[in-house]
């Protein structure tokens, strides 16, 4: 296949290094998008192919006026942008709406939502000019339900596949699918930290904390960080050509919908 | 005899989206069966596809809503390729009939097929693939139908939302085994069932030209075209491959952006 880049958001976290391996592996140049700066060394890390490129960069994605050093990897890789990854997302500390302080709240929305957002207009107009290509979010059951003391984290997850939606319905005749993938519980830092903190706020310990959880799945484990890489990599490809505005549930059938 | 990727069963695979699924798997390595209830069809597939994969594909004549011909076809598949890997539950039909004059005898043959046919082939396949230890792979063809209820094929909606019922019941029953159950749901594919469809509503008055039914379902859609069998197969490759292996109880809808959800 040609010479083609894309952005992958949440590139330093668990699901954004296994998605770079698997998107690396199928000969993506990739610009690789996270808050600190060690991402430039994860980026140099990578093993690439023949005319591949891996680029780090720091930005925060909650401000577009720092999507300019993007552009910047964007054009020094040179191969059209075809595929927006955007895995990037923050679980919130955990609590009930009567106590939940505004500012957790709107830093949930920031990073899940607008962010999202903002990322889309700004690269919508680049894979236009590449003639098509992909835009896979990464949502969450948890935005298919709601579940107590997750206020924000649910909803920012809701919107973020409504958004999904609503860019697939805007950008169809323009030959970019935009799909999402909900994973349920993936065995990343992020979820093993949220599993103390809230063994922590019912009095449990971590074991019984992960049995309470992960006995409420059929497959009766969390998903392996490439599972949900997998799962981007298709909605990436051209197997899933005909499939936009669809959710792909990598959940272990914790939740039928 | 064994198959070093496995053996596969597609129901309805004679035509349409069953023989590009039982192509996709022969590309994959899997020995397949094609379980057809329409022997002369079926035979003339798999005399076509053996050209190319020789003994890797046979064919039995399985109507799904009779159980023993079902099991016959999974021992058959057993006995050619060593174990039943893949079970792709994809036969059905439908009959269009306007809302108010959906008759029982209709009814009644739809859902045998379209549903209890799920349950027959689900329930089969996993006996077989308990026995054997094996950590199968269950695919049910669903619908678009059976998210959204179309009121000239009132029957065929329900069905297809039992087929999506099925496999929620089926993930649920087998997640222990390791076998997993997952539907996809095509929208408006290029096939045998939607030609004879559009002849049908044409003749039913619910349109005035050839194509018309299906040209009025495609403007719905948001890639601007209907399905081709091959558009589909991409995703139940992925639906049988090691890569969706944390799914199960799930529905992809493969529609071009009919239904968002």
């Amino acid at each position: 296949m040609s010479a083609r880049t894309g952005i992958l958001t949440g590139a330093a976290g668990g699901i954004g290094r296994a998605t770079t391996e698997r998107l690396v592996k199928e000969g993506w140049s990739l610009v690789l998008v996270d808050r600190d700066d060690s991402i430039r060394d994860v980026a140099s890390a990578v093993q690439t192919g023949a005319g591949q490129k891996v680029v780090g960069v720091a930005a925060d994605i909650t401000d577009s006026a720092t999507y300019g050093a993007i552009d910047d990897a964007v054009a020094e890789i040179g191969a059209p942008l075809k595929l927006l990854a955007l895995v990037a997302g923050v679980l919130q500390e955990v609590g009930a709406i009567e106590t939940l302080e505004v500012d957790e709240w709107d830093r949930v929305f920031n990073v899940n939502l607008r962010a999202n957002m903002l990322l889309m207009k700004h690269f919508i107009p680049a894979l236009k000019k590449a003639d098509g290509g992909a835009i896979v979010t990464v949502s969450s059951w948890y935005g298919k339900s709601g579940h107590g003391f997750f206020g924000a984290y649910c909803a920012s997850k809701a919107g973020l596949i409504s958004l999904t939606h609503t860019a697939a319905d805007e950008l169809a005749k323009d030959n970019i699918r935009v799909n999402t993938v909900a994973p349920g519980n993936v065995a990343t830092s992020m979820h093993l930290d949220a599993l103390n903190e809230e063994a922590a706020k019912r009095g449990v310990t971590f074991e019984e904390m992960k049995k309470t959880e992960w006995d409420k799945i059929p497959l009766g484990r969390a998903a392996d960080p490439s599972e949900i890489a997998d799962a981007i990599n298709f909605l990436a490809s051209p197997d899933s050509k005909y499939i936009t505005g669809a959710t792909i549930d990598v959940n272990g059938g914790c939740l039928f919908s | 005899m064994s198959n070093a990727k496995g053996g596969a069963v597609v129901t309805g695979a004679a035509r349409g989206i069953g023989r590009e699924l039982a192509l996709g798997l022969l590309q994959d390595g899997f020995g397949v069966v094609i379980a057809d209830v329409d022997p002369e069809v079926g035979r003339a597939t798999v005399e076509e596809l053996a050209k190319e994969f020789g003994e890797n594909i046979l064919f039995a004549k399985a109507d799904v809503t009779k159980r023993s011909e079902v099991a016959e076809a999974v021992a058959a598949c057993r006995k050619a390729f060593g174990s039943i890997d893949v079970m792709i539950n994809n036969a059905g039909f439908n009959k269009p009939e306007p809302f108010l004059k959906a008759s029982e005898d209709i009814w009644r043959a739809i859902m045998d097929v379209n549903a209890l046919g799920v349950l027959i082939g689900t329930q089969e396949a996993a006996k077989a693939m308990i026995e054997d230890g094996t950590k199968g792979k269950i695919i049910n063809t669903a619908s678009i139908a059976g998210r959204s209820g179309f009121p000239d094929f009132a029957p065929y909606s329900a069905s297809k939302a039992a087929v999506i019922s099925l496999t929620q019941a089926g993930a649920r029953a087998l997640a222990g085994n390791g076998i997993t159950v997952n539907a996809f749901g095509p929208g408006v594919v290029d096939t045998p069932l939607w030609e004879k469809l559009d002849a049908d509503l044409l003749e039913m008055g619910a349109s005035s030209a050839p194509g018309e039914a299906m040209a009025g379902l495609a403007d719905s859609i948001l890639l601007g075209r209907v399905a081709k069998p091959t558009d589909v197969l991409g995703t139940v490759r992925f639906l049988w491959s090691p890569q969706s292996d944390y799914m199960t109880g799930q529905v992809v809808l493969i529609d071009g952006g009919m239904v968002l959800q």
